[in-house]
């Protein structure tokens, strides 16, 4: 097997820049050349790392542990500080397809500009026109997933990086997952282990940040929220009340399948705190998540309401929980999170063991073989 | 707990880069050896760049490139009427002889200007994996040279018909040329490097152009006596001489000078590339 990416104790530090530094030489020349304290910090420290040519490895950590740096490094648009980066074959980034772009020129133009520019000769690039040209047409191409490109005609036998925070799509996506924290590698490995491992990091985070003295709390159908056992996050914004109503706007426990329902929530996200994200997820007694959908949510100071129209819920019968919670912006930091503490149950026809039950019916026609 | 878990990480920016191997096989220093190893995607890479930059600059404009033309010729226009006619310096067809001497000059002022903000203008390319920086400020000088090619039929007209014939010497032009765009190659690499961490860089070069305009015998003779250490320290004085002498004298240049210049450029390259190296490390960080 060979190896196309080989990184050996690789570090980058950034002088941590800021208003601090000096911009111009009059700055420099009054400050008599000093450029100032310097406050070092490590974006990226200590990471080895051998990728065997044609996998797909995928770097998952929160925002700031060192993934797009670690990916300036390997693509050689940054040099580290300290150790060595290999890398066997030509490197593109994906993202960066349309740098290069002008409204001003041509396709075929901006074509043959971008592949020069991405490292292809002129020759070279024209003997490939055809095929990105198809590829252009084919795929709307900076939305569509990742493993078309390995299987499509750019790319044959391509090294992948993949860049996520989302545990998912690296598990759909990777053959190898590297875990990032804080620059240095926390874990590495199959992504179904890594993946989880990180997964459970994330909710030991949001529970660091839970606030040790925070009063109980009741939900207006009389569930208690005790922080640590089933409300988490720092409360800088948060949820009160959550309820869920009917067609006819009463607040319900008890639903018919397929029946119109609405999650509304009110919240107070001072102004530091926005945009923040809200989100509600239904989940099933045995844990697993029928839906997940979330919104952005503006400062609402005074407090707000937010609400999710759902118009038809198609569940099975059963029993079901919702859970809602309240993000930064960026989903690094979860603000408040109330865990199985909004139950409800769905009557109607048992569906056998699908969770579904939209509006369906058979139909049997005579005279058609099988084979 | 999945349900924290699920809620607590969501993608918000997903970027990749995928590498392909294709028929280089060696391992490469990415950013370096790849860099170096292929003059033929240079020779491209600076052609395309190149031909973006003019097509940018005047396409949807009706008339076009000339507009390229119509700067120096009006300064050309400007300057004969002055030092033909209030302040004469009875120079035998001066028009002519401004063409010969303003061209090159026009070529190396918008070399020096666009090339030092070449690094800083080019923060897209820069972040491009394996991008070969140093580039950047030789498609600026060979922008502004195309922009030079493309007046030269006009003033091959011009000294053809006020001198009554085309020097054959006119052959050495390229010769000359090529000296001048290695001469300003070195000092490029450096400004532009240097400009993306003092910005004031840009605005130094673009003053220090109009005394370096009046020190450089561009619009005048260079006077025999007086001065002369000015003169002798200042390369585009020779390149001066060595443009008139081909283009308007119609003696052959000498060649010493321009041999000198040349191993000076390529001490200034080598210089340049360095210093262009060594900075280049912070530029991602920088733009």
């Amino acid at each position: 097997m060979t190896t196309a990416i080989t990184l050996r104790s690789v570090g980058k530090h950034y002088g941590r820049a800021g208003a601090d530094r000096p911009q111009t030489l009059k700055e420099t020349t009054l400050r008599g050349f000093k450029t100032g304290r310097k406050e070092r910090f490590w974006a990226v420290q200590d990471v080895s790392l051998d990728v065997t040519a044609g996998r797909t490895v995928g770097i998952i950590g929160p925002n700031g542990a060192g993934k797009s740096t670690l990916l300036r490094l390997i693509a050689g648009v940054e040099r580290p500080d300290s150790g060595t980066v290999e890398v066997q074959g030509r490197i593109g980034a994906l993202l960066e397809l349309g740098a290069s772009f002008h409204l001003e020129l041509t396709g075929v133009e901006n074509i043959m500009l971008s592949s020069v520019v991405a490292g292809l000769t002129r020759r070279e690039a024209r003997a490939r026109l055809p095929d990105i040209v198809e590829f252009a047409q084919l795929e709307d191409f900076i939305g569509s997933p990742l493993r078309t490109y390995s299987t499509g005609v750019v790319m044959a036998g391509v090294t992948i990086m993949f860049v996520s925070h989302d545990p998912a799509r690296i598990r759909e996506l990777c053959d190898e997952v590297v875990w990032l924290r804080g620059g240095r590698v926390a874990a590495a490995g199959p992504p179904m282990e890594v993946t989880a491992r990180y997964v459970q990091s994330q909710a030991e985070a949001a529970r660091r940040l839970t606030p040790r003295d925070v009063p109980d709390a009741y939900t207006p159908a009389g569930v208690k929220l005790e922080a640590h056992r089933n409300r988490f996050g720092s409360l800088e914004a948060q949820i009160g009340a959550v309820r869920i109503l009917n067609a006819w706007n009463e607040p319900c426990s008890t639903m018919e399948s397929g029946s119109p329902v609405r999650l509304e929530m009110d919240v107070a996200i001072p102004d530091n705190a926005a945009p923040a994200i809200a989100s509600a997820t239904v989940r099933r007694a045995d844990e697993l998540i029928c839906l997940d959908t979330y919104s952005e949510v503006r400062a609402q100071p005074q407090g707000g309401r937010v609400t999710l129209h759902i118009e038809r819920l198609d569940l099975a019968a059963g029993e079901y929980v919702f859970d809602v919670g309240l993000y930064s912006g960026d989903w690094t930091r979860t603000y408040d999170y109330h865990f199985g503490a909004y139950p409800f149950s769905v009557t109607g026809r048992a569906a056998g063991a699908g969770m579904m039950a939209p509006p369906l019916s058979w139909s049997v026609g005579a005279g058609v073989s099988t084979r | 707990m999945s349900g924290i878990a699920a809620q607590a990480i969501r993608p918000t920016a997903d970027w990749s880069i995928g590498g392909y191997r294709n028929g280089l096989g060696s391992v490469e220093n990415i950013g370096v050896t790849l860099a170096l190893s292929r003059p033929r995607h240079r020779m491209d890479l600076v052609r395309e760049l190149v031909a973006r930059d003019i097509k940018l600059r005047y396409r949807r404009s009706v008339l076009g490139i000339v507009w390229s033309q119509i700067a120096p010729l009006s300064l050309i226009a400007v300057l004969s009427f002055v030092f033909g006619h209030i302040l004469p310096l009875q120079i035998a067809h001066y028009p002519a002889f401004l063409f010969v001497g303003l061209l090159p000059w026009v070529w190396f002022q918008g070399s020096m200007v666009a090339a030092t903000q070449s690094v800083v203008g080019g923060r897209d390319l820069v972040r491009q994996p394996g991008f070969p920086v140093a580039m950047l400020p030789v498609v600026s000088i060979s922008t502004t040279l195309i922009n030079y090619v493309l007046a030269l039929p006009v003033m091959f007209l011009w000294v053809g018909v006020s001198l009554g014939q085309i020097p054959v010497t006119s052959l050495a032009l390229p010769l000359i040329v090529a000296t001048q765009f290695l001469l300003m190659i070195g000092p490029c690499l450096m400004l532009s490097a240097i400009n993306v961490t003092f910005r004031d860089v840009a605005h130094i070069v673009e003053i220090a152009m109009l005394p370096l305009f009046y020190a450089t015998p561009v619009f005048y003779k260079e006077p025999a006596t007086r001065f002369h250490l000015l003169y002798q320290l200042n390369p585009l004085a020779y390149l001066m001489t060595a443009y008139r002498a081909a283009l308007f004298d119609g003696h052959w240049p000498q060649m010493l000078p321009l041999a000198v210049i040349a191993i000076v450029a390529v001490a200034l390259i080598v210089l340049g590339y360095r210093l262009f190296d060594r900075l280049s490390y912070r530029f991602p960080e920088e733009l």
